[in-house]
C-alpha cells in the first residue's frame, strides 16, 4: 500500500505549470501557506513543451489588452526571480500569400492594434526580399512585422519561479496525481492524490489540459479541451533569423531560431482532440518540413535533431477561462483553457489571480474571461491562433 | 552526409566549442558521432570538413556556463549585450552543410527488422533466415560486422564469415548506411545517412541489436587532451592516419582485446584503469600487456602534441601517493549500452554493476517485458563475455520462431540453457546478474537495485570535486559536473552538498527526493545537443549516483526523442 503523507495549507494549486507557478508565487509573496502540486515534473505539461515565443497581436481587443499587459508582467518579473528568463524581443513577422490576406490584418491592424499602441509594420514583397533574402520572396506579396513580440527561455521562467517558490517555504509536491477535489457542504475542504493529501480551503485549479478532468471530480464542468500539436527543433546552425517568430498565414506554418541557433518550428495538422499520447505522427513530420523548406529554401539543409508534442488547452472562443462562478463549490478557483497562449500569459495570470482570490479585486483585464461568458453567450472568438 | 568520411579517414580536426572557443579533444569518428560534430561546428570530425572557429574571451566564457549563465546577476544586467554574443556563437552556417539529394520514401515490409548489424544482429538475422522468416537487417554503418570487423584474426571473432553468409542469404534485406529513427505514432521510420531515402518500416518483430558505444572518460581536464574512441583509434592506426604512443584506458574484453590489436600494429599501448584488477574479472588477462591499474586520473596537462596524465592512488582517507604517465593520445574503450531506441520505446531500464551496462527490463532470453514484439540481443542487454553473444542470439532467434511454431517448445528450452551454461562458466557473477534481473521483474520491480560500491567505467570521483567545472560531461552543450551538482543542489534547496561525512552524520541529501534527471537535462541542456545525449546520459547519471550515494534509478533517464541521427528537412520534405 502507497503512503498518504497529510499536509495543511491555505491554498493549493493544482498544476505546476506557467500558470500555477505564477499563481503560487503570488500568493506566497502575500504570505499565504501555498501547496503547489503536480502529476509529473515541476514545467513538464504544457509550459515547457511550447515554442517559448509571446507577442500582443490579438484578434480581438480583450485579448490584445490582456497580452500588452502581460508582456510588461514578463518584463516586470525577471528582476524578481533568480532565473534570467533570456527575453529578447525579435518581433514576429507574418507573412501573406494573398493582397486578400494582408488587407484583413491592415484592418485589424488600424481597428484593434494601432488604438492599443501596438500597431504592426507593414512592408510589401520587395522590402520582404530585401530585409530577409532567406525566405522564399517568390511566394509572399508581402509582411507584418510586429516589433513589440519576442522569444523566452521557457524552462527558466519554470525554474526562476520554482526556486523562488523554495525560498518562501512554499510546498511543492511533484510527481504526484490528485485524483480528487475533496468538496463537503458546498466547501472545498483539499485535495487527495496518490500519496499525498493536502487539507486547506482554496483550491485552484491551474491543470492546463488537465483541468476539465479535475473539475470534473468537484462537479464542475468547463468545456476545456486537449488538442495535441506537434513541434520540432533541428541542430544548431549559425544564428541568421532575426524575428523571433515567422509565421506563414498561409499554411500556418511557423518558425523561429533558438539563442543556440537551433531552428524551431511547427505547422498545423487536423488532430481530434483529447489527451492522446505525447507521441509524434510521420504525417505532421512530413507537412512540417514541406512547410519549412517552402518557406525557406536554405531549410533543405538543416537536420532535424528532436521532435515532440505537447497539448494545447483549447475552449470554444479559443480564450483563456479565470476566475469562479458562484453555483462552484465555494474556494474552487481557476485559471485554465489558454488555447496556446499559456506561457505568455501566465505571469499576468498568476497576479491577476492572486488579487482575485485574496481581496476580492477583480481587474477589468480579467472581467472578460470569467466563466460565466460561456453560459451567458459572451464568447470572446479569437481567430488569430498560431500552429 | 555523416558516413561521407567513413571510407577516405584523414586526420581528424579538433574540434571547439561554439559557445566559449575551449577545445573539444574528443575524437569519434562513427556515424553516431555526427551529433557531436555538428553541436561544435563541424561536419565531419574525420574528413576535415568545415569547422567553424570560435572565439570568446576568458572571463565571458565562465560566464557562459550552464548552469551559470541563465543565474547569474551580472548577465542578467548586461543582457542586452549578451544576446549579441549569444547570436554569434560559432555554428556552421546553415548554407554551408550539405544539401540532401532528392530523396524518395521507400516502405520495407518485413517479418523481423534486426536493428544493427555487429555479431548479435548478424548470426540473430542468420537464425531466423534459416528458420524461415523474412528477415531485414539495418545498419548505420557502410558495412555489416560492427567493431568486431577490427578484431579479424587472433584478436577477436570470426565476423566476415557472418557477414558473407547474411549478404548472401538475405540479398535485398540488408540495407548499410540506414538508421532507425524512431517509433512515431503512424510508422516506424528511418533513413539513409547520405540523406537520399527515407524510410518506412512494417515489420511483425523488432530486434535490437544495438550493442554499445564509447564515451569520453570524466576527469578534471578531460575536454583539453586529446582523446579518441578505441574503435575510431584503431581504425586510424590501420589507414595509417595516426602512429604514436597511447594511453588506453578501459579493461573489459574489449578494451584489451583493443590493446592487443595495438600491439600487433607495433604499437606499445600502456594499459590503465580505476579498477585494481581488469573488468573481464580474470587477472591472467593482463599478461604480456603494459598495464597501470588502480590509478585516479587527476589532472591532465598538454604541451603540443604530447600529454601528461596525472593521476592518484588512495592509500586511505585524504592519502594518496601520485605519480603521472605520458602519451600522445588518449583512448577511452569505456562502453555504455547503446539505448535511446529502448529508452523511445518507453522500456526501463536498469543498472546493474556486474553487467556493466543498462538492462532493460526483460527476461534474459530477450524478451522485453510490455512490448510483446521487441527482442534485445548483445551488447545492448549488458556488456556479456563475446563467446556467449551467438548463444545468446540463437536463443533469442528460436524464442522468435517458436511464436510462429518454427521451433519446437524443446528447442528453445535447449538453446537457453546452452547459453545460460556458457554464462556460467564464462563468469557466474554475470549469470548471477541476469537471475536478479529475471527475478526481480517478475516479482516486486526491482529485486536488488545496484548499490554502486563504484562507478565501474569513470575515472571520476568525489576526490576532485573541487576541479568538478574542469570535468566535461556533455561535450556538445559544454555542460560540467559543476554544473550538474550545482543544479543539483538548487533543485534539493541545499546551501551545500556535503558528500564527506563523519560515520553517524546524515547528510542533509540523504533524506531527500533526488531530482530527476529530466530537470537537470532542462536546466542544463545536458543531452539537449545535436548527439541527444548518446555521449553523456549514462554518464551523468551513475556518477550524480555515485556522488550522491544515491541509486540511478532515483535520478532516472530523461526521455529519447526521435529522430535517432538527425534527418535534414529536404529528406523528410521531398520523400512522396
Amino acid at each position: 500500500m502507497i503512503r498518504r503523507v497529510v499536509h495543511n495549507a491555505d491554498v493549493v494549486v493544482i498544476g505546476g505549470g506557467v500558470v500555477g507557478l505564477a499563481t503560487a508565487y503570488n500568493l506566497a509573496k502575500r504570505g499565504v501557506k501555498v501547496a503547489l502540486v503536480d502529476k509529473g515534473i515541476i514545467g513538464g505539461g504544457s509550459s515547457t513543451r511550447n515554442a517559448s515565443r509571446f507577442r500582443v497581436q490579438f484578434g480581438n481587443v480583450e485579448n490584445t489588452k490582456y497580452a500588452i499587459e502581460a508582456v510588461k508582467e514578463l518584463k516586470r518579473i525577471k528582476g524578481e526571480l533568480n532565473w534570467n528568463p533570456m527575453i529578447r524581443r525579435g518581433g514576429y513577422l507574418w507573412l501573406f500569400r494573398s493582397d486578400e490576406a494582408m488587407r484583413s490584418f491592415e484592418e485589424i491592424n488600424n481597428s484593434i492594434w494601432r488604438p492599443l499602441g501596438v500597431s504592426v509594420r507593414l512592408m510589401d514583397g520587395g522590402e520582404l526580399a530585401n530585409k530577409y533574402p532567406y525566405l522564399n520572396h517568390k511566394l509572399y506579396v508581402g509582411a507584418a512585422f510586429g516589433p513589440q513580440d519576442g522569444e523566452l527561455h521557457h524552462d527558466y521562467l519554470m525554474y526562476g519561479y520554482l526556486s523562488r517558490l523554495r525560498e518562501m517555504g512554499a510546498l511543492i509536491i511533484d510527481e504526484t496525481p490528485i485524483n480528487k477535489i475533496s468538496v463537503v457542504n458546498g466547501e472545498v475542504k483539499g485535495v487527495e492524490g496518490v500519496g499525498a493529501v493536502i487539507n486547506a480551503k482554496t483550491v485552484i485549479v491551474t491543470a492546463g489540459a488537465w483541468s476539465s478532468e479535475i473539475l470534473k471530480t468537484a462537479g464542475v464542468e468547463l468545456p476545456i479541451n486537449a488538442v495535441r500539436k506537434e513541434i520540432g527543433i533541428t541542430v544548431p546552425v549559425r544564428f541568421f533569423i532575426e524575428p523571433s517568430l515567422v509565421i506563414d498565414t498561409h499554411t500556418n506554418a511557423y518558425f523561429g531560431q533558438t539563442l543556440r541557433g537551433e531552428v524551431i518550428g511547427s505547422i498545423e495538422v487536423n488532430e481530434e482532440p483529447g489527451l492522446k499520447p505525447f507521441n509524434n505522427t510521420l504525417r505532421w513530420l512530413r507537412a512540417w518540413a514541406k512547410a519549412m523548406v517552402e518557406a525557406m529554401p536554405v531549410s533543405r539543409r538543416i537536420p532535424v535533431m528532436r521532435i515532440w508534442s505537447g497539448y494545447y488547452e483549447v475552449t470554444p472562443d479559443n480564450s483563456h477561462i479565470m476566475g469562479r462562478l458562484d453555483s462552484w463549490p465555494r474556494g474552487l478557483y481557476v485559471a485554465a483553457g489558454f488555447s496556446g497562449h499559456g506561457l505568455m500569459f501566465g505571469p499576468l495570470t498568476g497576479r491577476l489571480m492572486a488579487e482575485y482570490v485574496l481581496d476580492g479585486k477583480l481587474s477589468p483585464l480579467m472581467e472578460p474571461f470569467l466563466p460565466d461568458r460561456l453560459s451567458k453567450g459572451k464568447l470572446i472568438k479569437e481567430h488569430l491562433v498560431i500552429g | 552526409m555523416a558516413s561521407e568520411g567513413q571510407g577516405r579517414l584523414s586526420k581528424p580536426v579538433m574540434l571547439s566549442s561554439p559557445r566559449t572557443g575551449e577545445v573539444r579533444g574528443f575524437i569519434c569518428c562513427e556515424w553516431w558521432c555526427s551529433g557531436y560534430w555538428l553541436s561544435n561546428g563541424s561536419l565531419n570530425q574525420c574528413a576535415g570538413q568545415v569547422n567553424a572557429q570560435s572565439s570568446l574571451m576568458g572571463f565571458m566564457s565562465s560566464l557562459a556556463k550552464p548552469s551559470v549563465l541563465p543565474r547569474s546577476r551580472l548577465v542578467k544586467i548586461a543582457w542586452p549585450i549578451v544576446v549579441r554574443f549569444a547570436k554569434g556563437m560559432r555554428h556552421v552556417d546553415a548554407s554551408q552543410l550539405p544539401e540532401p539529394p532528392k530523396a524518395k520514401l521507400i516502405n520495407v515490409t518485413t517479418d523481423v527488422l534486426v536493428v544493427g548489424g555487429g555479431l548479435s544482429g548478424l548470426i540473430t538475422a542468420m537464425e531466423l533466415s534459416r528458420l524461415g522468416l523474412k528477415v531485414t537487417i539495418v545498419e548505420g554503418n557502410g558495412e555489416l560486422g560492427g567493431r568486431n570487423v577490427e578484431l579479424e584474426g587472433q584478436n577477436g571473432p570470426k565476423v566476415s564469415g557472418y557477414v558473407n553468409e547474411v549478404k548472401s542469404k538475405l540479398t535485398d534485406g540488408v540495407l548499410t548506411g540506414v538508421v532507425l529513427d524512431g517509433f512515431l505514432e503512424d510508422a516506424a521510420v528511418g533513413h539513409s545517412l547520405d540523406g537520399a531515402s527515407l524510410f518506412r518500416f512494417n515489420y511483425k518483430v523488432l530486434v535490437l541489436a544495438t550493442g554499445s558505444r564509447e564515451v569520453p572518460l570524466v576527469f578534471p581536464g578531460n575536454y583539453k587532451v586529446l582523446m579518441y574512441t578505441g574503435l575510431t583509434y584503431l581504425k586510424l592506426v590501420k589507414a595509417s592516419v595516426v602512429k604514436g604512443e597511447p594511453v588506453l584506458y578501459g579493461t573489459d574484453e574489449w578494451g584489451l582485446a583493443v590493446a592487443r590489436e595495438l600491439v600487433k600494429l607495433g604499437l606499445n599501448p600502456l594499459v590503465i584503469d580505476h579498477a585494481i584488477q581488469p573488468r573481464t574479472g580474470k587477472l591472467s588477462d593482463l599478461k604480456d600487456l603494459r598495464t597501470l591499474m588502480g590509478v585516479y586520473l587527476s589532472g591532465v596537462e598538454v604541451e603540443g602534441t604530447r600529454f601528461r596524465l596525472r593521476y592518484q592512488v588512495p592509500e586511505g582517507p585524504k592519502k594518496f601517493t601520485t605519480g603521472e604517465v605520458t602519451g600522445d593520445a588518449l583512448v577511452s574503450t569505456i562502453r555504455v549500452p547503446a539505448i535511446e531506441l529502448l529508452a523511445q520505446l518507453g522500456a526501463e531500464l536498469v543498472y546493474d554493476v556486474v553487467l556493466s551496462g543498462v538492462v532493460p527490463r526483460h527476461k534474459w532470453d530477450g524478451e522485453v517485458i510490455g512490448l510483446k514484439n521487441v527482442y534485445v540481443v548483445g551488447e545492448v542487454t549488458g556488456i556479456i563475455p563475446l563467446s556467449t553473444i551467438p548463444l545468446q542470439a540463437k536463443a533469442t532467434a528460436y524464442s522468435i520462431a517458436a511464436a510462429y511454431g518454427l521451433v519446437k517448445p524443446e528447442e528453445v528450452d535447449r538453446a537457453i540453457a546452452e547459453f545460460k551454461n556458457a554464462l556460467v562458466t564464462s563468469n557466474p557473477a554475470i549469470l548471477d546478474a541476469f537471475n536478479r534481473l529475471e527475478k526481480g521483474l517478475h516479482e516486486v520491480g526491482y529485486f536488488q537495485e545496484p548499490n554502486v560500491p563504484e562507478v565501474p567505467q569513470w575515472a571520476s570521483d568525489w576526490y576532485f570535486l573541487d576541479k568538478a567545472d574542469d570535468q566535461l560531461i556533455c561535450f556538445c552543450e559544454d555542460v560540467s559536473l559543476g554544473d550538474l551538482l550545482r543544479v543539483t543542489k538548487e533543485f534539493l534547496g541545499l546551501k551545500e552538498i556535503k558528500i564527506n561525512v563523519l560515520h553517524d552524520e546524515v547528510p542533509k541529501h540523504r533524506e531527500l527526493k533526488m531530482p530527476r534527471m529530466e530537470y537537470i537535462k532542462r536546466a542544463t541542456g545536458l543531452g539537449t545537443g545535436a548527439c541527444q545525449g548518446k555521449l553523456c546520459m549514462i554518464t551523468a547519471n551513475l556518477i550524480l549516483a555515485r556522488l550522491m550515494r544515491r541509486k540511478p534509478y532515483e535520478f532516472g533517464l530523461f526521455k529519447q526523442r526521435p529522430p535517432l541521427n538527425p534527418i535534414p528537412l529536404g529528406t523528410l520534405g521531398d520523400a512522396e
